[in-house]
């Protein structure tokens, strides 16, 4: 491993204090959602790569659309669309700002 | 020229000054490598790794500059094992002599807070790093701002402002390699623990002075109808269904042009030649080696210029996202869909497509799973037994039985590739973790022409380059196989056969050829199936291609037409055992042939490019032995079942 992994894997993911309202739930359009963490079954590396999509606390967050089926759903963070499935949206602990 | 990645430790594939390219997938990473490069580049695999290597080489003055394109990615803290060793080569310690001299760090000014994270970890390296700043002319006309002398006097490093079909930005960056050891370095090194990084990402723009730009308004009204759950289906749909069309359509008639021209000169060659022998070894072996390996061509083309296209406009990660629903209950991701797709058509540009793939697992397992999907040269073969299997008059219901069966044989390849893919998905992970999946969706843009002419350039001439030799080499060894020992007219003579017939000699130099002795050899592995040894020679001989099967047994039957031999195949009688006198192609055989063909990896084309694209022998050996394996087990099957139902 080289020194460049070892610092970025030493990298601390900030996880959600309270096991809060995910982002699988949010529905399409909501307004005013942060991020506030990640939740703790996440694995650390799969977080840090969340994070280094600019899933971190925080930013705002807005569902554009889900696929029908439990397919994946397309949010809008740090000014770029990204698909996640499902299954990485329920680590992504959000909260409405007011 | 053959095989630069075969060298352990990583060797570079090219000498010089080294510049990397970073950055994530949609920053336009690949425009700017083939303007900095002019197309010139080299491809490989990373040692031991299912990722494809860019090498490109830029002539600057009198300095000799490699740029290198790394895969496109948001981080560069590795989740898997190919993802570290693509990161390793940025650290001298790992692998002195592929590390980089300096870093080209892309950040797409549209998404600039995200790309910020990058900068910080890939400054981490402590190489030189110089950022390139892309989409600058966008993020304006979607009524962002930015200071570009803010930027670079609040990161501390020098910016360059790339513009696409604008020469200005990349010949500053030829200029800037000539002092690469005075690239200004910033005073403190950005923090990368995740909070202080989103601060510091803040400052940062604060200082630039930057907007985010608006949402695209024309993505968000195409995206309203191309991923609304019920239009957005069915145009996907219509979009694949051209998609295929055009493989098969537009490319069959340039095959077929590709293929008379070979013939052609083939004939040339076999008539300006002296000697039966050698004359039929230059125009059959030789000749057709090389026409087996250009035919694909068109294919491959056709394949990558839509592939290239539908990514350039950003449909592709659209048709991926509709996608994946389905295909994430095989254990795969909406992208393997396209690869799987193509390979209806031929498994060779299928198994080439999974490069759009950002999992190396998911690679495998797809590169794995396409060859079991019915390619186009089954079909020969496929028409030839089904119709002797149910006559033509058959029914099923209101279709016809013929259509029925051919229908259900697409079938099963489709479903069998698929389980194939969910079980090397679960089985193969060499990681124990699973990826978590994401995917950007750019905004709609136009493509360039010049990255589009370099997608399928640069697909065609690896695929010439890296599998002729292994098609050719295998195409002539068959060739011997089944024209060795020689027949001269005395003992053909001796044996009773008139040297003036063509179909008599053709049968006899095979019946006593090599191959027929293998096929001798091999008789108690196929027994089972109900093959003899002319089936054998038949099965061997598909190797070089699966419809080959068809005339090489019209050779063997000695055929009038030995392209359609159905009459003379059906004649044929077992020579000795246990059911001597019995009918060759019993339903039972011919239902189990049916199957071996769905399963068998039987295209020496296929391995080659397996071995090309996974960068060893090892998956190609891994796939032949499991569709061969499959293939036995389930014609054994189809035997049993058959002959039990009569």
């Amino acid at each position: 491993m080289s020194v460049l992994s070892e610092r970025l894997s030493a990298r601390r993911v900030l996880y959600a204090a309270h096991p809060g309202r995910t982002l699988a739930t949010v529905p399409v359009a909501e307004e005013g959602v942060r991020i506030v963490g990640l939740g703790a079954p996440i694995a650390p590396e799969v977080g840090r790569r969340l994070i280094d999509l600019g899933l971190v606390p925080g930013a705002s967050i807005e569902v554009l659309r889900k696929a029908p089926l439990g397919g994946p759903i397309i949010v809008r963070v740090a000014n770029y669309e990204v698909a996640l499935r499902l299954g990485e949206a329920r680590h992504v602990i959000v909260d409405a700002v007011n | 020229m053959s095989g630069h990645h075969d060298h352990a430790g990583g060797a570079p594939l090219l000498t010089g000054l080294r510049l990397a390219l970073i950055g994530s997938p949609n920053a336009g990473k690949t425009t700017l490598f083939n303007a900095l490069t002019g197309m010139r580049g080299k491809t490989g695999n990373y040692p031991g790794v299912t990722v494809a290597r860019y090498e490109g080489r830029a002539r600057v003055d009198d300095l000799d500059v490699v740029i290198e394109d790394l895969p496109g990615t948001y981080s560069l803290d590795p989740i898997s094992l190919d993802e570290q060793v693509v990161i390793d080569t940025l650290d001298t310690a790992t692998d002195p002599a592929s590390t980089p001299d300096g870093l080209l760090v892309l950040m797409d000014a549209t998404t600039l807070r995200r790309s910020l994270g990058l900068l910080a970890q890939a400054l981490l390296s402590d190489l030189p790093v110089c950022v390139v700043l892309t989409f600058a002319d966008e993020l304006t006309a979607r009524g962002g701002h930015l200071d570009q002398g803010a930027l670079a006097r609040a990161l501390g490093l020098q910016v360059v402002v790339v513009t696409a079909g604008d020469p200005a930005g990349v010949s500053q960056l030829h200029a800037l390699a000539h002092h690469i050891g005075h690239w200004p370095r910033p005073v403190l090194a950005p923090p990368t623990d995740p909070a202080e990084a989103a601060a510091w990402a803040d400052s940062v723009l604060a200082a630039a002075a930057y907007v985010p730009a608006g949402a695209d308004e024309r993505t968000r009204r195409l995206d309203a109808v191309l991923l609304h759950p019920v239009a957005g289906g069915a145009i996907f749909l219509a979009v694949m269904f051209a998609f295929f069309q055009v493989i098969f359509t537009l490319a069959a008639p340039l095959q077929g042009l590709i293929e008379r021209g070979f013939g052609w000169l083939g004939e040339r060659a076999a008539n300006h030649l002296p000697g039966g022998w050698l004359a039929d070894f230059v125009g059959t072996a030789l000749v057709g080696g090389v026409g087996g390996v250009v035919v694909f061509l068109p294919q491959i083309a056709l394949l990558f210029l839509m592939i290239s296209l539908l990514e350039g406009v950003g449909y592709m990660s659209r048709a991926a996202f509709i996608m994946d629903r389905f295909m994430s209950r095989f254990g795969l991701e909406g992208r393997a869909f396209v690869s799987l797709l193509s390979s209806v058509a031929c498994a060779i540009p299928g198994i080439m497509a999974t490069r759009t793939l950002p999992s190396a697992r998911d690679r495998l397992a797809t590169m794995m799973a396409a060859p079991l999907m019915t390619c186009s040269a089954r079909l020969p073969v496929f028409v030839l037994l089904v119709s002797m299997f149910v006559p033509a008059s058959a029914r099923v219901g209101p279709f016809g039985a013929q259509g029925s069966v051919l229908f259900g044989l697409y079938l099963l390849g489709a479903v069998s590739a698929l389980l194939t893919a969910a079980l090397f998905k679960k089985v193969g992970g060499r990681t124990g973790q699973a990826l978590p999946f994401y995917m950007e969706l750019p905004p709609y843009r136009v493509p360039r022409l010049r990255s589009v002419v370099f997608a399928v350039w640069d697909a065609c001439k690896s695929f010439l380059r890296k599998v002729t030799h292994i098609i050719l080499a295998a195409t002539v060894v068959l060739f011997l196989l089944l024209n060795l020992p020689v027949r001269g007219s005395a003992e053909l003579r001796r044996a009773g056969v008139d040297p003036g017939n063509e179909r008599a000699v053709a049968a006899y130099v095979i019946d006593h050829s090599l191959a027929a002795d293998v096929g001798r050899a091999v008789s108690p592995v196929f027994a089972p199936l109900g093959f003899d040894w002319r089936i054998n020679v038949g099965v061997l001989s598909s190797l070089a291609a699966r419809e080959v099967f068809v005339a090489t047994m019209g050779q063997v039957a000695a055929a009038t037409n030995p392209e359609s031999p159905r009459t003379e195949l059906a004649q044929m009688r077992v020579e000795d055992g246990p059911r001597a006198g019995q009918l060759l192609f019993a339903r039972e055989t011919i239902a189990a042939l049916l199957i071996f063909f769905v399963y068998a990896l039987q295209c020496i084309s296929t391995i080659g490019v397996l071995r090309r694209e996974s960068g060893s022998w090892r998956w190609p050996l891994i796939g032949f032995g499991y569709m061969f394996t499959l293939a036995w087990v389930m014609a054994f099957l189809a035997r049993t079942v058959v002959g039990a139902l009569g």
